[in-house]
């Protein structure tokens, strides 16, 4: 939205925006929690009204913008080919801006040894289930990494009437930023543990236990749960580029989490808006 | 001997994180005034906003309808007060910003929405 924005003002007259999903905004739709805006907005907002305020930008400028469009293949010619509900097409560009975002790190990524029963997620994929479909699922919770959104989670599925039984954490000191760590696990009495590993993740259909080792003593322990919630980074979404064999440069731009991780959306908002004005 | 008055707090209005120290009402590492007032009212009561959301459910589809708390509440109160914010029914889909009263609560409670 903000390269988008930026591309506007910088005088550029096409301007396509196409979204995967149904509305603008993308993972900020999810985010109802605070903590958004206060650099760019200089009010502290949720990641919802952020996205809902931004979109007001985007719809006032002359900007074509296509939602449910999936954009499957883009060439070093600058063709983007995408399929939407009237079929497929393909433009031609003289730029193209990748605000793809990220991907989460899954269990699979870090091979953790065990059975695959179910109960098992990312975190912002609990996220998505909690805040958009209403759905809970679980009761009894261990979060593996002390990622942002999994501290974020712990307080979120604790204030739904889960119990979140501890934060493992492999590294000798916390991933995300520590105000999370103060108002999502101190305030709610959730332990976190430092140098802590997962060895092993038990049950038969449903997840029924974590197996972790304290590195500082070597010592082992079982924790009983249903669910396991992973918070163990994001990845930026390159694919499209990777797959096509294009690197970033002569017109094809990557921002925002898809370029790298950014802790504030604020950052990531006057980057692409900066990047947007450039290609006027 | 140590003074019983004095704490330390992490600062979570904003991503910088101070550290905090506060001895009576004199509070150092701060680097803006509302990090003072943070300290100084985490002292008294803690205060928080309470982020959530109010399912709205027709026939047809289930929207989660985000909500935040129009000021902050007590720390301690969060949840009981979740379970009130819980049982509100929603005849339509509200506005973003507009405000729903919590009248359930010991003390009348503002809800605003937050999302479309």
């Amino acid at each position: 939205m903000a390269a988008a924005v930026g591309a506007c003002s910088g005088g550029l007259k096409k301007i396509l925006l196409l979204e995967r999903l149904p509305r603008l905004g993308g993972i900020l739709n999810q985010c109802i929690h605070v903590g958004f805006g206060l650099k760019y907005f200089k009010e502290e907002m949720t990641g919802t009204e952020y996205s809902a305020r931004y979109k007001k930008k985007v719809y006032k400028r002359n900007i074509e913008v296509r939602t449910s469009c999936f954009v499957h293949r883009i060439t070093p010619q600058k063709e983007v080919t995408f399929v939407c509900v009237d079929g497929e097409f393909t433009v031609s560009a003289k730029n193209i801006v990748m605000a793809t975002g990220c991907r989460e790190r899954t269990r699979e990524m870090l091979t953790v040894p065990g059975t695959r029963p179910a109960g098992i997620f990312t975190a912002g994929l609990v996220q998505e289930m909690i805040n958009i479909h209403g759905v809970m699922p679980g009761k009894s919770v261990v979060i593996i990494g002390s990622g942002n959104i999994g501290m974020i989670m712990a307080r979120r599925m604790t204030l739904e009437g889960a119990t979140v039984h501890a934060v493992l954490e492999i590294m000798d000191h916390l991933s995300g930023l520590i105000r999370n760590k103060v108002q999502c696990l101190d305030d709610f009495g959730i332990p976190l543990y430092l140098e802590h590993e997962l060895l092993e993740i038990m049950g038969k259909d449903r997840v029924e236990a974590v197996r972790y080792r304290n590195n500082q003593t070597g010592e082992e322990k079982l924790l009983c749960c249903d669910t396991v919630l992973f918070s163990v980074g994001l990845i930026p979404e390159q694919d499209l580029l990777i797959e096509a064999g294009i690197k970033p440069g002569n017109g094809i731009y990557l921002v925002g989490n898809a370029d790298y991780v950014h802790d504030l959306v604020d950052k990531v908002t006057k980057e692409a808006e900066k990047l947007g004005k450039s290609m006027g | 001997m140590a003074n019983k008055k004095r704490k330390k707090f992490i600062c979570i209005i904003c991503p910088k994180c101070c550290e905090l120290e506060i001895d009576g009402s004199e509070v150092s590492g701060a680097s803006c005034e509302k990090g003072e007032e943070f300290a100084r009212q985490e002292v008294i009561l803690p205060l928080r906003v309470i982020t959530t959301t109010i399912r709205y459910e027709t026939k047809e589809a289930i929207k989660m309808i985000p909500v935040k708390t129009a000021s902050p509440v007590p720390l301690s109160q969060i949840t009981g007060i979740m379970q009130h914010i819980k049982q509100v029914q929603l005849s339509e889909i509200p506005t973003i910003g507009s405000r729903i009263t919590l009248t359930s609560t010991s003390k009348p409670i503002e809800l605003i929405i937050t999302g479309e």
